[in-house]
């Protein structure tokens, strides 16, 4: 279960990440370019497919369906908060979510 | 309306949601607090033991009693405490009623192991709270389904047209920026509304689903005409409850029903068995159903019936049939989140409050654009406006510390206190007037009115994080005995309340340290220098956690 | 509703076009679901548990209509002339007997 809540928190940051004004606001000393910028979106939905199929074959489609949708307001809502005022710890929790996850 | 599509419907969302959003954000707190409808019970009744019994005791026991309480009935019905719904063995019983009346009924939750009632103390418990947010309280329940009703749809316009009038719903998905004033409302409220948006939409949806044939009898009679008798032809066709078994009036002892878990137990698995439902108890024509855990949002479960002399295996009913009733079946399914484990039951109680914040935010957005205009009029702001900050006030602080009062009042009351669970509920809406009262005393003073938010909001916070404290102080169950006992139900409760406490307290000390403490003490204030104490209106979001 | 109508012809605006969309509109909602409800080629009860489903959708799209039209009158005519058509038709659909 934690594992999903990690997929689904870095499938919002790179999706985030994707987008310049979080981008600065995560990662301010560094510049984005277009075409990574492309990179990581690509990425996010390619990683949003990936939580989905991890989520329907944990708990079955139906329930599956009603978790993605659950741990992506609870990750979105995270983030929003965190990307104003703790960026690091946003950025560390991609480390730190899935090797939570493992224990 | 206005010119432009999209500005006639941000006036419908502003107007649509304002009017109703005080009843919206009681219909919504109560109904996410629902979502821990049994634990809460079991908190407010500390007195219960844990059941640890086995199916077979539990049945034994249960059988038992009802062959004292009810011999004779037309139904007796067990839930066995194999799930969160049933912490305890509960029995039900309902005796035949006089010509096409319904009997009289019965249910008394037992213990297991000895077979005597339990009572516990007298308590609404979760169950008054989750009530409430379809029946509100001190009303006969047709006017308020009809409240809720028409406030339910209010809502589903404010979704919809929220929907259309939001610029950048992608760009915007993260966006939040504080210490801005009215943008960061405005983003706030977006946040919480966009990110949980499927919930907002499937939970108001499947409200009106539910009591539809309330709100929308003329589909139904304009088919099967009206009356009693023409709703109830409609019932059977639709849930096909055509093989109720007649009462034969001969008298045949009931088959074991512990065979008959077991035949259950064996297709589905052990803990599968949600309840056992007999029809005609001790009579030839006796029927037993056993019904399966919920395990997806479908609400119907799967069943398998009984012959309930015999012990026969009947038939093996599928959850749901056709079309239209899948889709309402899941719409309720989704609504109730009976199947959700204990991850997704947080997750549902998250997206509760979060659909209560985006309420919040809302109404106070606002108040928050509109209140440096009207405290530059002359004649200070408008009965209109004050009505409508006092609200919020006394509505988004007070609900809760009202709700903290029903928990207060369960374990302060006394024991034997005969209308007792009545009281708790006169006690949580005697402090909602009671803070109502204390914003609508913050009316001529709206230029002071975050000073009065702060006070509200340190008092929630001491009706929060104290509710540990009065619980160890008047049971046993204590926070420190809970988490050494590993009872996570007690000891997630309080922390629960911990942590509420701790985030009223940390909304109220942030707005405190923003307002400028120097506001001058005059009530009616001239016109001139007054937009200075306004910019620090709250930023923080009360219940975004 | 523009800015330079005066208040109380603004307020009646208001009034009439709330009035519309509240009742106007359940009585379109109900009106197409019974419609519905007898032209969906499924068994009765599904037809009109079909009907019912959708009625709350239609309903908030007749909200939305009437508050986004430019005139009062259009607002209503937009709910009158709709139901009157489909409710005739509901009702020559019944006693015809091509529905129960």
């Amino acid at each position: 279960m934690l594992l999903a809540f990690a997929l689904a928190y870095i499938t919002c940051i790179t999706l985030c990440l994707a987008m310049n004004r979080h981008f600065q606001q995560l990662l301010p000393n560094q510049k984005i370019s277009p075409k990574i910028a492309m990179l990581l979106r690509n990425s996010g939905w390619i990683l949003l497919l990936l939580t989905i199929i991890y989520c329907t074959k944990l708990v079955g489609v139906a329930v599956g369906l009603v978790l993605v949708l659950g741990l992506f307001s609870a990750a979105a809502c995270l983030l929003a908060l965190l990307l104003n005022y703790a960026p690091r710890v946003a950025l560390g929790l991609v480390v730190a979510a899935p090797l939570a996850s493992l224990l | 309306m206005k010119n432009g599509f999209r500005q006639s419907m941000a006036w419908v969302h502003t107007w649509g949601g304002l009017s109703v959003g005080w009843i919206l954000f009681f219909v919504f707190l109560t109904g996410t607090l629902g979502y821990f409808d049994t634990e809460i019970d079991r908190w407010m009744k500390p007195e219960l033991p844990k059941d640890t019994s086995t199916m077979e005791q539990a049945l034994t026991v249960a059988e038992a009693r009802l062959e004292q309480k009810a011999v004779g009935a037309e139904r007796w019905f067990i839930s066995p405490p194999t799930n969160r719904d049933n912490p305890n063995l509960r029995i039900f019983w309902q005796m035949p009623g006089e010509e096409g009346k319904r009997g009289i009924t019965g249910n008394e939750l037992l213990d297991s192991t000895t077979g005597d009632a339990l009572s516990g103390r007298a308590t609404g418990g979760g169950q008054t709270l989750y009530r409430m947010h379809y029946a509100l309280h001190y009303l006969p329940t047709d006017v308020a389904y009809w409240i809720v009703g028409i406030c339910s749809m209010f809502m589903l316009v404010a979704i919809i047209t929220g929907i259309v009038i939001h610029k950048k719903i992608f760009k915007d998905f993260f966006t939040f920026r504080p210490q801005k004033g009215q943008r960061s409302w405005l983003d706030i409220h977006n946040l919480l509304s966009v990110t949980a948006l499927p919930f907002h939409f499937m939970i108001t949806y499947s409200g009106l689903i539910f009591f539809a044939f309330t709100y929308m009898p003329l589909i139904v009679s304009s088919s099967y005409g009206t009356g009693e008798d023409a709703e109830q032809a409609f019932f059977d066709e639709l849930f096909e409850e055509t093989d109720k078994a007649e009462r034969a009036n001969i008298h045949a002892d009931l088959a074991s029903l512990s065979a008959m878990v077991a035949i259950a137990q064996s297709q589905w698995g052990k803990d599968q068995v949600r309840y056992i439902d007999i029809a005609n108890p001790g009579d030839a024509n006796a029927r037993v159903s056993i019904g399966r855990q919920l395990d997806s949002p479908l609400r119907s479960s799967p069943e398998l019936v009984f012959d309930g002399v015999s012990g026969e295996l009947l038939s093996n009913k599928a959850a749901a049939t056709s079309a239209p009733r899948t889709v309402r079946d899941t719409f309720l399914g989704l609504h109730e989140g009976l199947f959700a484990n204990i991850t997704l039951r947080w997750l549902y109680f998250l997206s509760g409050l979060l659909g209560t914040a985006m309420i919040a935010t809302g109404m106070i957005l606002w108040t928050v654009k509109r209140r440096p205009a009207q405290l530059k009029q002359a004649k200070g702001p408008d009965v209109g406006h004050r009505l409508v900050e006092s609200l919020n006030l006394g509505t988004i602080v007070g609900l809760p510390i009202a709700i903290a009062a029903y928990f207060w009042a369960n374990r302060l009351l006394a024991v034997d206190f005969a209308a007792r669970s009545e009281w708790e509920v006169h006690s949580m809406f005697l402090v909602w007037a009671g803070t109502l009262i204390y914003s609508f005393v913050a009316w001529p003073v709206v230029r002071n009115i975050t000073r009065h938010w702060i006070h509200l909001l340190w008092l929630a916070a001491a009706a929060y994080s104290l509710l540990p404290v009065l619980n160890a102080l008047t049971t046993d169950r204590h926070i420190t005995r809970s988490l050494i006992n590993g009872d996570w139900l007690f000891a997630a409760i309080d922390l629960t309340f911990l942590v509420t406490g701790i985030l009223f307290a940390f909304t109220a000390f942030k707005l405190q340290h923003r307002v400028p403490q120097a506001a001058p003490k005059k009530r009616a204030a001239p016109a001139a220098n007054q937009h200075a104490i306004e910019p620090d209106a709250p930023t923080t979001p009360q219940e975004a956690v | 509703m523009k800015k330079t109508l005066p208040d109380n012809r603004y307020r009646w605006q208001i009034a009439f076009r709330t009035l519309a969309a509240i009742l106007g509109g359940y009585a379109l909602a109900n009106i197409s679901a019974i419609l519905l409800s007898y032209l969906l080629p499924m068994p009765k009860s599904d037809a009109v548990m079909t009907g019912i489903l959708l009625s709350f959708a239609i309903y908030t799209c007749a909200i939305m209509w009437v508050f986004a039209v430019q005139s009062v009158h259009k607002a209503w005519l937009g709910l009158a002339i709709p139901s009157l058509v489909m409710g005739a038709a509901a009702l020559l659909v019944k006693f015809t007997g091509v529905a129960p």
